[in-house]
């Protein structure tokens, strides 16, 4: 890796005479290069034709307090250098000369040249033109005084935590933050998510999430960093690792870290995710995909706040609060021996279900507002349905036989296609029918049924049974079957079905009302789930 | 070569500086024992590696064809595996006025222990303050190892004043199979004082003149030879320098003249510190006692006095004893009199 700076020759302040006196003055070019913790691998210094000795001068002296230092020189010739429009196009025609490398670390110096060229380098960075940074150099005191200090200023910013925690809607406070906004309607979901303010504010417990695939953990968790982190609990980074992605050999140097040498192919150590989050987050998705070994490893982690690298007898630290997000169950997995009940137990103190989408029909629509208002922020083009189109998509996306299979994630995906294909237009109700299709056919190839098919009860209960039931029970029987057809868990199924029901009760086991109802037809869960 | 396990050293132990750095650098080559640093320079305020910590790390590996991994700028830990030494002429520059005498510390030792000669350019900081000086290499430090058998020649090009820097030095260096110990305990007998101003020629004469002599007043009775030593340089700079003979030895206090720091001032702090160690009837002064550590335990005996020990010699102790265990020993005399010793 190189540092490459491009800066312009100080008629003026890099002007200091010839006598050796030269070196009482602070001169910018020179200041740049004498810096402890700063080493400019290649200096290229833009001048004009009439500045050609002080170049040389200027490079010479350069040599001598930074040996290391390579200079090249780049004439770029200004008429008039308050003019915009001269300055901009010049040196906007230079940086396009220039290859840059993603393995570099890039500066412009914008302590020398007229107030204009300061804004064109501004400007010209702010928009990427150049990949990297600004720096300003200023004079020390006494001793100090050639050498001065510098100051580096990245434009980029999204890497200004105040900053970019002011453009998010100033006022979005705790709750909301937590929904980044979105004014979800869903009772239950609310609920969970007021008790999940209070804890990510004051508990430094590990937390539990758990859903299908597509409901949001990943997306919650991230926002229960970016509330911590506005709030000044955590100060490190939050690391999203997807542990179905952690096999093999792999999973352990990934999460822990090895030292050189460890095992054939670690030519380099590695610090690991665990020490990545340190001081910040670790959001283990899939938890429940994580090898035994792993699993002892990381209870040891979280119980002690350090752990081993592999092949390494030196002991790492790393103080992180562990998030997981899970869409098995692990305390049947804990049975059958797949995940270890004691780290169960560890993790297991705050667990949140968070509902498929057609669990929270009522909160779909604030959902669609919300993926319209993101693509709006990233693409700047508004999105916005005409009322017919809106009127086939709001009624088909609250459909109970619209499956949301991969929740969010498809929701996400279908209206980023239907902006993409309206343009800077509305969405017209060709887009939407099509769409629809798309879903529908993505969904089915994945063996989900959309369309309503009746479902033979005659596969379900004995013939006998069904010649003597009234047409009231066969119907309620066939949606029950139907609906615990489309959800993985008994739980899942039963929050779905007794869905106002259960908040009118202190304490509910939806999940026995239901086992209750089926047997009454000599069906259970696994029955269903088999046929 | 056998395969050794790396040690782990916090550099963030005790004084928790750069010196730590170089002690474990030294021992690393001369034992060929890997080294892994980390928290390096963990108690400064820029932690991590500076230009002139990681321009020692680079000539120790190039002095030993050292296998180093993470020696960045500003990385806070590396590994450093060291091969054979190998003498020869080397040159080292330094960027940012770095001290030369710190990096010639850092290699000295293996150079003394390689096959043949060599010889070492040095450019960068001469004078720079916060290390010694090569007034104080040429005039104590290197005199001391000559007592232990050591044979060097020295040529100076020109000085190097912070933050410009830009000075030049050779070091022609023999190697040596056995080190002669020193036992320096003995009250010694001063006998000749010499106060030398070093001065750049940008600056005025009268800045030298003053420091000379405020040094001779502040030290009478006793008599002074002073010099002024007006030098080219490339950058302002001013350093006094105070010489002491005895029968035994000769030793150097130095000082470093700043702006907006009297000249007098300057002079005073020089007495002062010398007095202190006057008084103290040690041999030698802390900052010598502190550099001549490691060829103590080289030689495998010796003994010195000194008339302060500083967390940066405990640190350096323990740094040592990490390589060569602790036979250091600590003796209060009383009357801020120290005897270091190293037990054979």
């Amino acid at each position: 890796m190189k540092t490459v700076c491009y800066s312009l020759l100080g008629t003026q302040l890099d002007y200091a005479g010839k006598s050796e006196n030269r070196w009482h003055k602070w001169r910018p070019n020179i200041s740049l290069c004498m810096q402890d913790d700063l080493l400019i691998n290649e200096l290229v210094l833009i001048y004009q034709e009439q500045d050609r000795a002080l170049v040389k001068q200027v490079c010479e002296d350069i040599r001598t307090v930074s040996p290391d230092t390579h200079v090249t020189f780049q004439k770029i010739p200004f008429a008039d250098p308050w003019d915009f429009e001269e300055v901009y196009a010049k040196l906007h025609q230079f940086l396009s000369t220039q290859q840059f490398s993603e393995t570099n670390d890039y500066f412009i110096n914008v302590t020398t040249g007229t107030h204009v060229v300061q804004i064109c380098w501004f400007l010209l960075t702010e928009s990427r033109h150049f990949p990297g940074r600004l720096i300003q150099v200023s004079p020390g005191k006494n001793d100090e005084r050639t050498k001065g200090s510098y100051q580096l200023i990245d434009l980029n910013l999204e890497k200004y935590d105040q900053i970019a925690a002011r453009f998010k809607a100033d006022a979005l406070e705790g709750e909301d933050f937590l929904k980044d906004g979105i004014q979800t309607q869903n009772a239950q979901f609310n609920a969970m998510i007021r008790q999940l303010e209070t804890v990510a504010i004051r508990s430094t417990a590990p937390i539990l999430l758990t859903g299908p695939t597509g409901a949001g953990k990943s997306q919650l968790a991230k926002r229960i960093y970016a509330l911590k982190k506005q709030r000044g609990h955590v100060q490190g980074q939050f690391i999203n690792v997807n542990c179905a992605t952690l096999r093999g050999d792999q999973a352990m140097s990934a999460l822990f870290g090895h030292a050189k040498g460890a095992f054939t192919g670690a030519q380099q150590s590695r610090d690991g995710f665990l020490k990545a989050a340190d001081g910040g987050i670790l959001f283990l998705d899939e938890i429940g995909e994580l090898g035994l070994d792993e699993q002892a490893m990381l209870l040891h982690a979280i119980e002690e706040k350090s752990f081993y690298p592999v092949g390494s007898d030196t002991i790492r630290q790393s103080r992180f609060l562990l998030i997981a997000g899970t869409n098995k169950d692990l305390s049947q997995a804990a049975e059958q021996r797949q995940f270890r009940d004691d780290l169960l137990a560890r993790i297991n103190i705050w667990t949140y279900h968070l509902p498929s989408l057609s669990e929270r029909i009522e909160d779909i629509e604030p959902n669609i507002r919300y993926e319209c208002k993101k693509y709006t922020e990233h693409h700047g083009t508004p999105v916005r349905f005409n009322a017919e189109a809106w009127e086939k998509y709001d009624e088909f996306a609250r459909s109970p036989n619209t499956p949301w299979v991969h929740n969010f994630r498809d929701l996400n995906a279908s209206i980023y296609r239907m902006a993409t294909l309206a343009g800077h237009q509305r969405i017209r109700l060709d887009i939407v029918q099509q769409e629809i299709k798309r879903l529908q056919e993505s969904w089915r190839h994945q063996g989900h049924q959309t369309q309503h098919k009746q479902t033979d009860l005659s596969d379900f209960i004995e013939d006998s049974l069904l010649e003597e039931m009234d047409l009231f029970d066969q119907g309620q029987l066939r949606f029950v079957i139907e609906r615990c057809q489309a959800h993985p868990t008994a739980a899942s199924a039963s929050r779905n079905l007794f869905q106002f029901s259960r908040l009118k009760k202190s304490s509910s086991n939806d999940t026995a009302r239901l086992k209750n109802y089926l047997a009454k037809y000599n069906l259970s869960w696994q029955k269903i789930k088999r046929i | 070569m056998e395969q050794k396990d790396y040690i782990d050293i916090d550099g963030s132990h005790g004084e928790g500086g750069g010196q730590i750095l170089r002690t474990a650098l030294a021992l690393s080559m001369i034992k060929g024992q890997p080294i892994h640093l980390y928290n390096i320079r963990g108690k400064r305020p820029k932690p991590g590696l500076m230009r002139q910590h990681l321009t020692s790390v680079l000539a120790a590996a190039t002095v030993c064809d050292a296998d180093v991994r993470g020696a960045e700028l500003g990385s806070q830990e590396f590994w450093f595996e060291p091969n054979e030494i190998q003498n020869g002429d080397f040159h080292f520059s330094i960027g940012s006025a770095g001290s030369t005498s710190l990096v010639c510390q850092t290699i000295l030792p293996a150079l003394l222990s390689a096959e043949g000669p060599s010889s070492v350019t040095f450019e960068g900081g001469t004078h720079n303050g916060m290390s010694p000086s090569l007034d104080f290499l040429e005039s104590a430090f290197f005199p001391m190892l000559a007592k232990m058998g050591v044979e060097y020649g020295i040529e100076r090009d020109q000085v190097g004043f912070y933050p410009v820097g830009g000075g030049k030095w050779t070091l022609r260096i023999w190697p040596i199979q056995t080190f002669k110990p020193i036992h320096l305990t003995e009250k010694p007998i001063w006998h000749t004082w010499e106060g030398r101003s070093l001065i750049e020629k940008s600056l005025p004469r009268k800045i030298a003149t003053r420091e000379l002599e405020r040094l001779q007043r502040e030290m009478t009775p006793l008599s002074l030879v002073t010099e002024i030593e007006h030098v080219q340089a490339k950058g302002p700079g001013n350093t006094l320098h105070l010489l002491s003979k005895s029968d035994t030895h000769q030793i150097m206090i130095e000082n470093t003249g700043k702006v907006k720091k009297s000249a007098e001032k300057v002079a005073d702090e020089v007495a002062n510190r010398y007095q202190h160690l006057l008084k103290s009837g040690a041999t030698i002064d802390p900052y010598l006692a502190d550099q001549l550590l490691i060829y103590l335990a080289l030689a495998g005996d010796g003994t010195y006095t000194t008339n302060s020990v500083t967390l940066h010699t405990q640190t350096n102790i323990e740094t040592i004893a990490l390589f060569i265990g602790s036979r250091f020993r600590i003796a209060d005399l009383q009357d801020s009199c120290y005897r270091i010793s190293y037990m054979p």
